[in-house]
């Protein structure tokens, strides 16, 4: 079943063309790579799924429901997740406090409860932070669980934002550049981590420039430049496609 | 001792110190030190909890004001009990707070700081302007004491000297000091922690920005109606110069020279910058000049305030 | 009948100029530095008690004292900007709070050391004049044509020199500037001197027209706050119409409405501004 649509959306922003008539789909439990050269647009798509912007034209369909101009906070809350480019993070809060906010749309105490403090707001605690240490062990950074997120090295604070996005449940990810910077030991534990989050079932589309770890994890790709589609298929095809070659002709080789 | 009870226990013995202090501090200039650093304390604690959403609110004292003149109204002419004009001004001010938060909350620093500091000039010419209702430059005087309390058989707890007044504002700090903890140790209190470190991701983890803001500035506006109603209860007389932009600007003083960010911050910020003064009797000019002296020292050289000196020197010290 | 609204217009455009002066300093420095600076009105004010006590005490012509204010003041203006405003470059928040506690302090400063009476500069033209039957007061007259002539300086300054246009390029993109060789640091300095000159030159030229008193800044600052909100944070065009609008629309509400509620409008104005439209009528900057 198709749990994301995106259909010819389109975003000008100022003049400038940054997405046209883009048209995919993904389909549920795939894992969907984004690819193409900088400055193609694939973030700017991240931020029309997610509702940062709205389109121009065109529609986005999660699970069958238009989300298209829908305000951030609610299609969070409908079971998207996602993580940035920079990396985005609770600088002052420690790791284990970044991942119980992460948790935020899954709690339900009202304010009531909060105030005389009842019993159900105190279980509600416990189980966020039982969950979020859960997390933490499951992204494998339980033992930094009190370091604040600012003194993280860089690798475990792309571990944290992995963390804090799955934190909420999510039934897509969307991941922007989740190994940059990273070295190659630090990208197979990334990787890894990305197809434990698959088998648990959540989706995920990945944009990334680490030509390995495309092509080892994605069931699928997309291929985008000048916020248009070029190509679309599995690893193999867009290897061999002769426009995809091209358009990475000139930038760096790392399409070996 | 487990740590919880540690707490519990030091926590019931502050609380049955404060209880008891006007039985043995008999000055009642010193009991009014008390109870007008009490008032600062609550202002300073929702004052800092709507700037840990990131934004800095520069009408705190419009809406003390708010809270002053509606409750002395609702007595004055539609002979309302103190008892229920003080809730009352509480809520009233609060709805102000929204109205005023819904349009302004969504504008960035340093735009919606000068948006609050209009509306703060807007409702303090509304009092000046307004004769019939507000008094104008003259304000209303003869405000009435609270209605005794009476519990039938025990006793009538009557209005007359500062202590029914101080254990009146020490129950109004009290509710506000357990309301402002609690929040901040549940999701509301990290939703708004989220606010303020990163608006772009708590919206992507599903936290309606908006929401938080508004939320914590009514509440904020609940309390400053409360304390504007004890204010104009307590001292029987209130002006539109008592509610100026510069005595906003003094609760912004004492959130950041405590230590904005913490819970324990704004109390101690208010208590140091209203005791200290007063007990070097010194002028009001000299006092203005500390604050705003202290206000710029702080910022510069102090950025997390006296809590943050506080807690670099208990580092330092369990470090070495 | 026409006479009285012609006389109201061109009291509201020398009220206006007034005006104009503080908010091109105001708006000249935020331009530069990004700092909204609430302790403007001290600036003003300290220009205002300069030119008092340089013709008080060695007997100095008006027009001379001004200038000599300017420079004192411009003085003091750098030197805050040094010890108190560059530390916090990147963040206009602070710079806003920091500026209020500066306000405080000088105000309350010069509570201490001058005392509260209201002050006037007696100056050798006083009177009144006639033209076409409209009379105005020789002070308002000296007043708008000072600030005409700061302007129209401050246009020759801006467009004609190179510090001038380096300070345009600073406004455009300081990043781009300073990779140019333009010294960032000097040029703030600059922007601030030049702003603190401006606001003490109003504050020097209202003192015979209104009383010089330590807290003579507030309402003209606000005001001024008004007038670049209004046209635009940032633009200098926008300060000069909005300062004149401003005045004018002042005179009126004087002449024909109370005071008080002539005031408010101002602020409602402002609120109604940020919320729907911060970038004013003319203004460029994010």
């Amino acid at each position: 079943m198709k749990i994301l649509e995106v259909k010819r959306i389109s975003k000008i922003f100022g003049g400038l063309q940054a997405v046209s008539q883009l048209d995919f789909h993904i389909k549920e439990g795939e894992i969907l790579g984004l690819v193409g050269p900088n400055g193609a647009g694939k973030t700017t798509v991240f931020n029309l799924i997610t509702g940062i912007y709205a389109p121009n034209e065109g529609e986005i369909l999660f699970r069958s429901e238009n989300i298209t101009s829908w305000k951030p906070h609610k299609i969070a809350i409908k079971g998207i997740a996602r993580t940035f480019q920079l990396t985005t993070l609770y600088n002052n809060c420690s790791t284990l406090e970044n991942v119980i906010i992460g948790h935020h749309s899954r709690l339900k105490a009202r304010l009531w409860s909060i105030l005389w403090r009842t019993p159900s707001y105190w279980k509600e605690e416990k189980d966020a932070e039982q969950s979020a240490l859960e997390v933490l062990d499951f992204i494998g950074l339980l033992e930094q669980k009190n370091t604040l997120a600012q003194n993280l090295p860089h690798g475990y604070q792309r571990r944290l934002e992995i963390a804090i996005a799955i934190s909420s449940g999510p039934k897509l990810l969307l991941l922007d550049e989740p190994v940059s910077g990273m070295n190659p030991e630090e990208t197979a534990e990334v990787m890894t981590l990305i197809s434990k989050i698959r088998e648990k079932g959540t989706t995920v589309l990945m944009i990334e420039h680490d030509m390995k770890a495309v092509m080892g994890l994605c069931d699928r790709i997309v291929v985008i430049n000048y916020g248009e589609k070029l190509a679309e298929g599995s690893p193999q095809e867009i290897k061999e496609n002769k426009e995809v070659i091209e358009a990475y002709l000139g930038r760096e080789d790392d399409f070996a | 001792m487990d740590t919880v009870s540690k707490k519990s226990f030091y926590l019931f013995c502050l609380i049955i110190f404060s209880l008891c202090i006007p039985l043995f501090m008999k000055d009642p200039y010193r009991i009014h030190i008390a109870i007008v650093t009490m008032l600062h304390i609550i202002l300073a604690l929702g004052l800092s909890f709507v700037m840990n959403t990131a934004q800095v609110p520069l009408c705190q004292a419009a809406f003390v004001g708010f809270g002053a003149y509606t409750s002395t109204l609702l007595v004055m002419r539609l002979n309302f009990s103190f008892w229920l004009s003080l809730p009352s001004a509480g809520v009233l001010t609060a709805i102000l707070g929204i109205l005023v938060g819904l349009p302004t909350l969504r504008i960035k620093g340093i735009y919606f700081a000068m948006a609050t500091f209009a509306f703060g000039e807007i409702i303090r010419l509304l009092f000046i302007g307004w004769v019939g209702l507000f008094g104008g430059a003259n304000g209303i005087s003869s405000i009435p004491s609270p209605n005794p309390i009476e519990i039938p058989g025990l006793l009538t707890l009557e209005f007359q000297s500062k202590i029914p007044y101080y254990y009146l504002t020490l129950m109004a700090m009290f509710l506000c000091l357990m309301v402002f903890y609690r929040l901040n140790h549940s999701r509301i209190g990290r939703a708004c922690t989220a606010v303020r470190e990163s608006d772009l991701l708590a919206q992507c983890t599903g936290i309606d920005i908006m929401r938080y803001k508004v939320f914590a500035f009514a509440l904020n506006s609940f309390f400053a109606g409360i304390v504007g109603s004890i204010y104009a209860h307590y001292f029987h007389f209130i002006g539109p110069q008592d509610f100026t932009f510069w005595q906003s600007v003094e609760y912004i003083v004492f959130v950041i020279v405590g230590g904005r960010g913490t819970f324990a911050g704004p109390i101690v910020g208010s208590i140091f910058l209203t005791f200290l003064p007063e007990f070097l009797r010194i002028a009001v000019e000299f006092q203005v000049v500390i604050y705003g002296l202290a206000l710029i020292l702080v910022i510069l050289f102090m950025p997390k305030g006296i809590m943050g000196l506080l807690f670099k020197i208990i580092s330092k010290s369990s470090n070495s | 009948m026409e006479l009285i609204f012609l006389q109201t217009c061109i009291n509201g455009l020398m009220l206006g100029s007034i005006y104009v002066l503080i908010a091109l300093g105001l708006t000249l420095i935020f331009s530069i530095m990004g700092i909204i600076n609430f302790a403007h009105g001290e600036i003003f004010m300290l220009g205002g008690f300069a030119t008092y006590f340089i013709g008080e005490y060695y007997g100095v012509n008006f027009f001379l004292s001004l200038i000599i204010s300017m420079m004192i003041v411009a003085t003091f203006g750098v030197l805050i900007e040094r010890i108190i405003f560059r530390p916090l470059r990147e963040d206009p928040l602070n710079l806003l709070v920091i500026s209020l506690g500066l306000a405080i302090v000088l105000q309350n400063l010069a509570l201490i050391f001058w005392g509260p009476e209201d002050r006037s500069i007696p100056v050798d033209f006083q009177g009144v004049i006639k033209i076409f039957g409209m009379m105005f007061s020789n002070e308002r007259l000296a007043a708008f044509i000072i600030s005409v002539t700061l302007v129209i300086g401050l246009y020759l300054f801006i467009g004609r020199t190179k510090a001038g246009k380096a300070l345009q390029a600073v406004a455009q993109d300081y990043e781009a500037a300073a990779l140019q060789g333009i010294n960032i640091n000097q040029m703030n300095a600059l922007a601030f001197g030049i702003g603190c000159a401006l606001a003490s030159a109003a504050g020097s030229a209202m003192g015979p027209v209104f009383l010089v008193s330590p807290f003579m800044g507030i309402m003209p600052v606000m005001k001024a706050f008004i007038v670049i909100m209004l046209g635009g944070l940032g633009s200098v065009i926008g300060s000069v119409v909005g300062g004149l609008i401003l005045g004018i629309a002042e005179s009126f509400g004087a002449t024909y409405l109370g005071s008080e509620f002539q005031n408010m409008v101002g602020f409602i104005i402002l609120m109604v501004i940020l919320i729907v439209k911060p970038l004013g009528l003319f203004g460029y900057r994010e």
